[in-house]
């Protein structure tokens, strides 16, 4: 295997398990998570439901798109849009003070609130990303190991 | 590029398809596509509307404190399980008692009869001008909780 097509392999892997952990418990918790989404203050209050419903099976089709290798391509761009999403609702969040949990993978007031820290870890998460995106190249998981 | 851009949308339609397949599969017709309008005020005011749902959450964190904004005899005849009776004609005293005996930065949540009732949005602001940092505020209460056959105490 080449190092390119390990590289390919294994932030497809850590983004693809990362999507599809994070989609989990917010498809279990639609209400929690509405909850959360309404104390971000970015969208209108009517459409937050579509949206906390929306979001996590998006998440949850890219995620298992990126893990297997098909249309990969677009599961990584709009996994980065949507790690460019968070990371600006949090970033927000934090300037204004908003006292919320992040929500990111777990709902209902477990997990720690919106903090700089949170910020780094998806600064981190976004680079991993940006590096996928831009090899990625529609060829699938298994072909990979050839 | 274009094909990449139109197999995202793909993902995004059959993600909002599903979502909604899903969520009108749920039991009890899952939430509303359109969210209930929350007081304003409250929201404003940084209290945290809470669902029935989170409410169960948070009924399993021992962290969080529940606080019955229902009159006495209400509350008497059964009650979200370790909630703490706060009438409303009751409430300055009984917070100035609170103050003494709960720290402020304790988790809260309250709730009264249901939906229409006001007693717990006015309880939630008291406990805010106390001095209270996290007050959740569970705007369904008893009528919702009751009516999901949850655990009750009396």
């Amino acid at each position: 295997m080449k190092i390119r097509d390990l590289v390919l392999l294994v932030t497809r892997l850590f983004l693809g398990i990362l999507f599809v952990y994070a989609a989990l418990d917010k498809i279990r918790n639609p209400g929690p998570f509405s909850d959360l989404v309404v104390n971000y203050h970015l969208l209108p209050e009517p459409m937050v439901n579509v949206f906390a419903l929306w979001l996590p099976f998006a998440e949850l089709l890219a995620g298992a798109l990126l893990l297997l290798g098909i249309w990969s391509r677009a599961a990584s761009g709009l996994i980065t849009a949507m790690m460019v999403m968070f990371l600006v609702a949090i970033v927000q969040g934090v300037a204004r003070g908003i006292d919320t949990h992040c929500g990111c993978f777990t709902q209902g007031g477990q997990g720690s609130p919106i903090s700089v820290w949170t910020i780094l870890r998806d600064c981190s998460f976004l680079a991993v990303c940006v590096l996928n995106f831009r090899m990625e190249a529609d060829r699938p998981t298994w072909k990979l190991f050839r | 590029m274009k094909k990449h851009f139109l197999r995202a949308l793909a993902i995004l339609a059959a993600g909002l398809v599903g979502a909604v397949a899903l969520n009108a599969a749920r039991p009890a017709g899952g939430i509303h596509l359109v969210r209930p309008p929350t007081d304003e005020l409250v929201r404003q005011a940084g209290i945290v509307p809470v669902s029935l749902d989170t409410v169960k959450l948070l009924l399993a964190d021992k962290r969080f404190l529940f606080l019955d904004a229902r009159p006495a005899n209400a509350y008497r005849r059964g009650r979200i399980p370790g909630a703490t009776s706060f009438p409303e004609e009751e409430f300055q005293e009984r917070i100035r008692a609170f103050e003494d005996s709960v720290a402020f930065d304790r988790l809260l949540v309250t709730y009264c009869d249901g939906p229409e009732c006001q007693a717990s949005e006015m309880l939630s602001k008291e406990l805010q001008e106390a001095g209270y940092k996290s007050i959740h505020w569970f705007h369904g209460g008893w009528y919702e909780w009751s009516q999901a056959k949850e655990a009750i105490e009396k």
